[in-house]
């Protein structure tokens, strides 16, 4: 069979899957969706327009969420870097490389509002929890993101450095980790990024944060002020965003030079 | 290049050389009989190489690309493992100390990120206490003598300078600072000079002679024919993982070499 025959075929099998599972998911029901969207236009509506005697309390509460995304993830960062360095296959055996692995592969499979559910419960509710539940997620992320990142230092390196008979620290805070610096901290602004939205809802645990008070506003059907709380992330989140892409950037223009 | 440091290498090898007669070869720092070398694929990449480096000679290891010289090169620096055959160093002295090795890769293996002086004294880490090494942190007669390697290769403008901001004959001269300050007996190079335009790889090449007449050895592999017969001391053509010839530059013509390379 040629080919261009088997992609079509394969092409084919992709759009009948999407199609069925589409269907199943009611997204294929035009009464349904008709009636959905009719529900949001309502939904809007009743947003506005924003209620702003409440944006002192709901900026003390945003404070409070990116205090957790920002402490969460320097002490998931800190916990990061050592067990990235166990992790490392050009650094430890096997062994090792494997019984780390399987701990952050584990720690990656539970979602950051799971996290913050098990920290409520040991630690009570509050920001300590959602601080833990934040942290415990950027280890399972950059713990993985970092060792893959050591693996993809230049041989040439790791081999003239190690070929001085250096210790095996040496050879990674004198070689791998300045060659995989940029790395290192693109990767940990990206992580911040996405913990202040991951911290945002841990207040629907209890854990701590501007999420507590949106579920209060659901919860009341006081939509007006959801939407200044919406509109107050949105800002805030933009503003982190942006900051973080020109250091991002910035990064990658002395990586360049 | 420093008169001291010339000084001090000459006398070792006017020491280590005192016992033999003046028409005698220089003492040999490396034997290689035999070795077979492979990589985990299973392919076997130098087949039976036997090969001689002596103290203070420049050796070049000629030979098309993947004919196996780096692999070589690899195997004797301990990178790979030797799967047969035997690498015996200091064979004419059983009581010498093994003697110390550096190894310079095809790309240099410099850290970009770092200085010159920081790249320099990554060479001396096996020897500085672990703790304050690891803070950065250098006793300061380590940091002059690497201070004085860089001005006497002619870079004490760029001490200070990251690594990413020089030439390429500068990362050369610090690559080559990183392996001086290991006091090497013997430097493997890798392609030594095959990214330099010809005026810096003449003066590369002169400041390896140069540093060969002090008694260090050199083991460098090239694709380069003419620069092997103007700079090197024994000349080894490779092909196909087989060592096909191995003999004095000075008894051999560029014709000859190429012919053999082919």
């Amino acid at each position: 069979m040629k080919i261009i025959q088997v992609r079509k075929i394969i092409y084919g099998l992709i759009t009948a899957l999407f199609l069925f599972t589409m269907g199943r998911m009611g997204l294929l029901n035009p009464v349904t969706l008709a009636d959905g969207w009719q529900r949001v236009c309502r939904f809007v509506g009743y947003m506005f327009p924003p209620r702003m005697d409440i944006l002192p309390d709901i900026l003390i509460a945003l404070l409070e969420t990116v205090e957790i995304a920002f402490t969460g993830t320097i002490l998931g960062f800190l916990f990061s870097i050592p067990l990235a360095f166990f992790g490392s296959k050009i650094l430890f055996s096997p062994f090792v490389v494997s019984v780390v692995r399987l701990l952050i592969g584990a720690m990656r499979t539970v979602p950051s509002i799971l996290y913050g559910v098990i920290f409520v419960i040991a630690f009570g509710l509050g920001k300590t929890a959602g601080t833990l539940g934040v942290a415990a997620y950027t280890i399972g992320y950059l713990t993985k993101l970092y060792y893959e990142a050591f693996e993809a230092v230049d041989c040439e390196v790791i081999e003239a450095v190690r070929s001085t008979g250096c210790r095996r620290l040496h050879l990674f805070r004198f070689a791998i980790i300045p060659e995989s610096a940029n790395t290192i901290i693109s990767q940990l602004l990206f992580m911040f990024e996405y913990n202040i939205r991951a911290s945002a809802i841990m207040g629907f645990v209890g854990a701590g944060g501007i999420g507590y008070y949106m579920l209060g506003y659901i919860e009341m059907l006081q939509y007006q002020h959801l939407f200044t709380t919406l509109l107050a992330t949105l800002v805030c989140v933009m503003v982190i965003d942006s900051i973080s892409l020109r250091v991002r950037s910035k990064i990658l223009d002395t990586e360049k030079k | 290049m420093s008169a001291v440091l010339y000084t001090k290498r000459a006398d070792r090898l006017k020491k280590n050389i005192s016992h033999l007669k003046a028409d005698a070869l220089p003492e040999r720092i490396l034997e290689a009989k035999g070795v077979w070398l492979r990589y985990p694929s299973g392919a076997d990449v130098v087949c039976d190489a036997d090969i001689q480096v002596f103290r203070g000679n420049i050796t070049m290891i000629l030979g098309r690309s993947g004919s196996g010289k780096t692999t070589l090169l690899r195997g004797i620096s301990g990178i790979i493992n030797v799967s047969r055959g035997s690498i015996q160093w200091n064979p004419d002295d059983e009581n010498c100390p093994l003697p110390r090795v550096a190894y310079i890769p095809q790309t240099l293996g410099l850290v970009r990120s770092m200085t010159a002086l920081e790249n320099t004294l990554i060479g001396v880490l096996r020897d500085v206490p672990g703790f304050l090494s690891l803070c950065n942190i250098f006793p300061a007669s380590v940091k002059d003598k690497a201070k004085k390697i860089l001005t006497d290769l002619g870079l004490s403008g760029k001490i200070d300078t990251r690594v990413s901001r020089l030439s390429g004959g500068q990362r050369q001269r610090v690559a080559i600072a990183r392996a001086l300050i290991q006091d090497p007996d013997l430097i493997l190079a890798d392609e030594f000079v095959s990214h330099l335009d010809a005026v810096t790889t003449e003066e590369i090449l002169l400041m390896m002679k140069n540093l060969a007449e002090t008694g260090i050895s050199f083991l460098v592999t090239t694709h380069d024919v003419e620069l092997a017969q103007r700079f090197a001391d024994r000349v080894i053509i490779m092909n196909h993982g087989r060592i096909v010839l191995d003999d004095d530059a000075d008894n051999l013509s560029c014709p000859v070499l190429i012919g053999l390379i082919k």
